[in-house]
């Protein structure tokens, strides 16, 4: 008897045409769903409240316009924590893309021994927690601490510094902590990127003279301009809202004389502190955002390079 | 212009028990075009980079002019190399691509304009000098890769396998062009290929390797018809050269599997001074040299055989018949006239004149 063969049947739902695209959707929902409630909607509460006079107490809000936003502009101590932020930022992020840039190209030298040890050994801070390595740097940083006893010895200077109470210092001394903590990380972002650098991109410029800063200049530089997008972004994104090494470091302060007080601190300051201003806060918050957007847009744009798609 | 010298190369990996190189020996004089060939791992780009400076060399001399160059750096050596990747900078445009050498040598801008506009005529690359690498077809890319040699205008010429990311047709066009490139700039060029075609028609001399040694070095000519052993006659030649293991007795050579033919009297005593008469030998005869025409049936009466034809192609000019006599299987190369369908049963005649006879042990060539 001949078997009757059954006409295929066009596939659905999942396995139909468009099932990847379905299952694609099935998968980012839920963190839709959660980004769409913790962090939309607690931004959109935020810009909000930046409208109204907060009495967080009473649970009471006071319609007040743009006074709040008025207000950030006129206020002395918000500048300068801008001032600062800016300075933090201008400072770091150049400084830690330009190291991990510099120590992932000499880590990817073809012939280097101990490549694995170096690596470990420099990715090691990335492993300490923030607060342990505030900790550290301010023994380190302390009057009698250690690099004060060096420098002494060396005979550079008479008498120790005040590094962590003087105005003057205080703020560099978080810059050098949060370049040492984040170049590791992007070391190894760099690192990762120059696994996939063809060897013979560096044979054809060694052909062609090329010399060991020629090849870093026209070579790896250029290679890596996608992941220096990344690199400059996260910076910005992570300096302007550096928090918790000036909160340890001047317990909560901003101090000595707000020399590292920045605007994440001082939306803080006053969203949790005394002062019962969360209205200004979420200004200053917004404002932050808003300056971030700026910043993180003109730095890609002068990179040149077509983003991180 | 150069004469390079290669004096007993040997190279050896970190790591590795075995010599990547052995023993490479070779005079290059001024303006040849010379092709290493062999299959993959044989040791030809090895010994390039060597020549490059992009590899040390573990043991012996590579000579350049007179001069030993074996701790000279790639840039001082005047050199320009492609790479089978074609190793452009996806970030520079095609100009700057093929300007970057001049840029690194401090080549005033004007003579840098002036010579890749020159290469860009020559190699058609004209209305693509602003594009970058990524926006190009494979074929451009590599002929980028070869302006980028051109304009740095140097002694010697490295190709590591140019060609075999393109396509057949792009391929034999890319040739031609090569080909015509070595005769304008009258430099050296040394070529690897692992394509025996590109070698032949290519080649002034091919250095055919495998194994890390070298097999021979000679002419097209000389490695085609006076192959110095069997694998240098299985490597060169399409459809390979037919190998038979036969028994050499009296004047014939036979085997087990169906195979018997009439050795010519000239072959005959040279086999029989060697000391091969009555001893196992292996017959080489290339695919062209079995013939299915009434004419060669009756020109070598005493070496035709009864043969069935397994596969067979039709090529246009040529058919290639897959065939058997016996259990002892064969493809011979025969005028498209002469085509053959499956099944069908064929007298073929060995041209035993021009039949190769190889040492069974060693594979080297008996003569």
């Amino acid at each position: 008897m001949e078997m009757q063969k059954k006409t295929p049947k066009p596939a659905r739902g999942l396995n139909g045409e468009h099932g990847q695209v379905w299952q694609a959707y099935i998968f980012l929902a839920p963190a839709f769903v959660i980004a769409a409630i913790f962090f939309v909607a607690a931004i959109v509460f935020a810009l909000y409240m930046s409208f109204n006079h907060v009495n967080m107490i009473s649970q009471q809000f006071e319609f007040s316009g743009l006074k709040n936003y008025v207000d950030v502009f006129k206020d002395d101590v918000a500048m300068t924590a801008l001032k600062n932020t800016a300075l933090f930022s201008l400072i770091v992020v150049p400084s830690q893309t330009i190291i991990a840039l510099l120590i992932a190209y000499a880590l990817s030298t073809r012939g280097i021994k101990g490549k694995k040890l170096f690596r470990l050994v420099y990715f090691l801070p990335t492993l300490t927690s923030s607060a342990a390595l505030t900790l550290i740097f301010m023994f380190i940083f302390n009057i009698t601490g250690p690099l004060n006893n060096f420098l002494i010895s060396m005979g550079l200077y008479q008498h120790p510094i005040n590094f962590l109470q003087n105005p003057a210092y205080s703020l560099k001394v978080i810059m050098v902590m949060n370049i040492w903590s984040t170049v590791p990380n992007y070391m190894t972002v760099y690192l990762a990127s120059l696994v996939d650098l063809p060897e013979s991109f560096y044979e054809a410029a060694e052909i062609d003279g090329a010399s060991a800063w020629q090849k870093l200049r026209y070579i790896t530089v250029p290679y890596l301009r996608p992941i220096t997008t990344y690199v400059l972004l996260t910076g910005i994104i992570g300096t302007f809202q550096m928090f918790d090494q000036a909160y340890i470091f001047s317990n909560g302060s901003g101090g000595p004389d707000n020399s590292t007080l920045t605007i994440a601190l001082m939306v803080y300051q006053y969203a949790f502190g005394s002062m019962n201003t969360m209205g200004y806060a979420c200004a200053l918050a917004v404002v932050l955002t808003i300056i971030i957007f700026v910043v993180s847009r003109l730095t890609e744009k002068l990179n040149g390079s077509n983003g991180l798609r | 212009m150069v004469e390079i010298k290669l004096d007993h190369i040997y190279k050896k990996y970190k790591g590795n028990e075995k010599y990547s190189v052995t023993d490479f020996n070779m005079d290059i004089p001024d303006e040849e075009f010379v092709v290493f060939v062999g299959p993959s791992g044989c040791g030809k780009t090895t010994t390039l980079r060597m020549v490059a400076g992009l590899e040390t060399i573990t043991k012996g001399d590579l000579y350049m002019n007179g001069q030993v160059v074996n701790k000279v750096q790639p840039k001082d050596r005047d050199i320009a190399m492609v790479f089978q990747n074609y190793a452009l900078y996806p970030n520079m445009t095609v100009a700057d691509n093929m300007g970057f050498g001049l840029k690194i040598r401090k080549t005033p801008r004007n003579e840098i304009k002036k010579r890749v506009t020159d290469a860009a005529q020559i190699l058609g690359l004209s209305d693509y000098l602003e594009r970058k690498p990524g926006a190009l077809s494979g074929g451009q890319r590599q002929r980028v890769a070869l302006g980028r040699a051109i304009v740095r205008d140097a002694s010697l010429f490295l190709l590591d396998e140019p060609l075999s990311n393109l396509d057949a047709k792009l391929r034999v066009d890319m040739r031609t062009k090569i080909a015509q490139l070595h005769q304008r700039l009258q430099t050296n060029m040394i070529y690897v290929t692992h394509d025996q075609v590109e070698a032949m028609t290519m080649a002034d001399r091919i250095v055919i390797m495998n194994d890390g040694k070298v097999q021979q070095i000679g002419t097209p000519d000389d490695l085609y018809n006076k192959p110095a052993n069997q694998f240098v006659a299985g490597f060169i030649g399409s459809p390979s050269m037919n190998f038979f293991d036969v028994h050499l007795h009296d004047n014939r050579v036979s085997n087990e599997k169906g195979f018997d033919v009439e050795v010519p009297e000239g072959r005959l005593k040279i086999l029989r001074e060697q000391g091969y008469l009555d001893k196992d030998v292996t017959l080489g005869m290339r695919p062209e040299d079995i013939h299915t025409e009434q004419v060669a049936l009756e020109t070598f009466p005493n070496a035709v055989v009864n043969a069935q034809v397994v596969v067979s192609e039709f090529l246009g000019t040529d058919s290639n018949l897959y065939s058997k006599t016996g259990d002892t299987e064969f493809v011979a190369q025969v005028n498209a006239r002469d085509f053959h369908k499956p099944g069908e049963n064929v007298q073929m005649a060995f041209e035993m004149s021009k039949a190769h006879f190889f040492d069974k042990e060693s594979g080297a060539t008996i003569e």
